[in-house]
């Protein structure tokens, strides 16, 4: 149910999340934030079950602070993507997270924005274009069309806009309103939240 | 495939979760020194443990033995490491390729999910298409082929049998070994 996609362009890493929390048939909120953030520079978007969700965002965000208190150092995105896999490895047969997430992150080292596909079952890979849930099948083949690495960030935005809109129009389980964030080596900006209607007219409208 | 003093092995590099394909640069064979090549198919979790966990004990072998662990060793390992999980085993299929010995007597073992181990003389499989791999290996394989050659038949085996099995393909990686070290190529499969 829940939708996450997210790419890499030039100097950013650009990620949305639908703002939709619900449990079976009810939609319980429709602006919760999925994409939350790690440190200044990293987003972890999750999916799946808000609790596990919670929770095991918050185990990763409290250690790596820890880590950034013990050895006054930022963690990089490869180094934050093998922790949580990690996690995940541990816990599928002990206590699993029922959590899919997207790890997004920008390094002033590299000056490059990296993404990280992280799955329930800790498996990890590094990806330039990705979505989790349905959002997924319908979205692989825009990013895939119309994604390359050096989108510059106006044509990105179009690029994520024209993922958003298809998930809208096609997802059977309504899903209009999206927050997109980017993150780019000023730290994470929320670039907006997409109200997305395709039934009134072919357009989508913005809302602060 | 093992040929003459030299052996091959050859992966597609397709990630993805039941008939949904998520990445296309996904890299299941791993070096373990300069005489072994470690691949596995499977879960991609268990993957990524496994390969994390092995390169943990080879560099404390490394450090231990002062030496580099033989390919057969290191399948009795891998065998070990899997049966340790006999009643909760790691989703894998593990393939080892190495040159043995001061020869480079070529080494293939594979093993399955709890560590069963075989040492054939010719080729191992494994993966959703490995009934499409053994036929074809099968036809292709024949004895004392020089590195050319064997990356030639290791290459067209395994087009062949990804072209068959929806799961596998999307791109794919053939290493081989010989004692003057390890040549990758990457080739182009049918993208479906």
């Amino acid at each position: 149910m829940d939708s996450l996609v997210g790419f890499v362009g030039k100097n950013y890493v650009l990620m949305a999340g639908d703002t939709n929390a619900g449990r079976s048939i009810m939609r319980l909120k429709d602006d919760f934030d999925k994409l939350v953030p790690i440190d200044s520079h990293k987003i972890l978007a999750k999916s799946g079950e808000i609790g596990d969700g919670n929770q095991f965002c918050n185990l990763i965000i409290r250690n790596v602070s820890l880590y950034r208190i013990r050895n006054e150092t930022e963690l990089t995105t490869k180094s934050v993507a093998h922790y949580t896999r990690r996690q995940l490895a541990t816990a599928i047969r002990k206590n699993p997270y029922s959590v899919n997430l997207l790890l997004g992150g920008y390094d002033k080292k590299d000056q490059k924005g990296s993404l990280y596909y992280l799955d329930y079952l800790g498996s990890s890979k590094k990806i330039n274009y990705g979505a989790q849930g349905y959002a997924a099948l319908f979205v692989g083949s825009i990013l895939d069309r119309f994604w390359n690495e050096d989108l510059d960030f106006e044509d990105g935005l179009e690029l994520m806009k024209k993922c958003l809109k298809e998930v809208e129009k096609r997802l059977i389980i309504g899903t209009r309103c999206f927050l997109i964030k980017m993150i780019n080596s000023d730290g994470i900006s929320v670039v907006e939240k997409v109200m997305i209607n395709s039934e009134k007219k072919n357009e989508i409208e913005e809302e602060n | 495939m093992a040929g003459k003093n030299c052996v091959a092995i050859a992966g597609d590099t397709r990630f993805g979760v039941r008939n949904q394909t998520v990445a296309l640069d996904s890299n299941r064979i791993f070096k373990i020194n300069n005489r072994t090549l470690f691949g596995m198919t499977g879960l991609n979790t268990d993957i990524l443990t496994l390969r994390e966990s092995f390169k943990f004990q080879m560099n404390l072998y490394n450090l231990e033995e002062e030496r580099e662990i033989s390919p057969k060793t290191f399948a009795h390992n891998v065998a070990q490491t899997l049966y340790s999980k006999r009643f909760g085993p790691y989703f894998i299929t593990p393939i080892i390729a190495g040159l043995e010995g001061e020869d480079y007597t070529p080494f293939l073992c594979a093993t399955d999910l709890i560590g069963a181990m075989e040492f054939p003389k010719s080729f191992v499989v494994a993966g959703t298409g490995e009934e499409s791999l053994m036929g074809v290996c099968e036809t292709f394989y024949k004895e004392n082929m020089e590195p050319d050659e064997l990356f030639e038949v290791v290459s067209q085996c395994l087009l062949a049998a990804v072209d068959r099995d929806a799961l596998s393909g999307w791109g794919s990686v053939v290493h081989v070994l010989t004692k003057d070290g390890i040549t990758t190529k990457r080739l182009r499969t049918r993208k479906d």
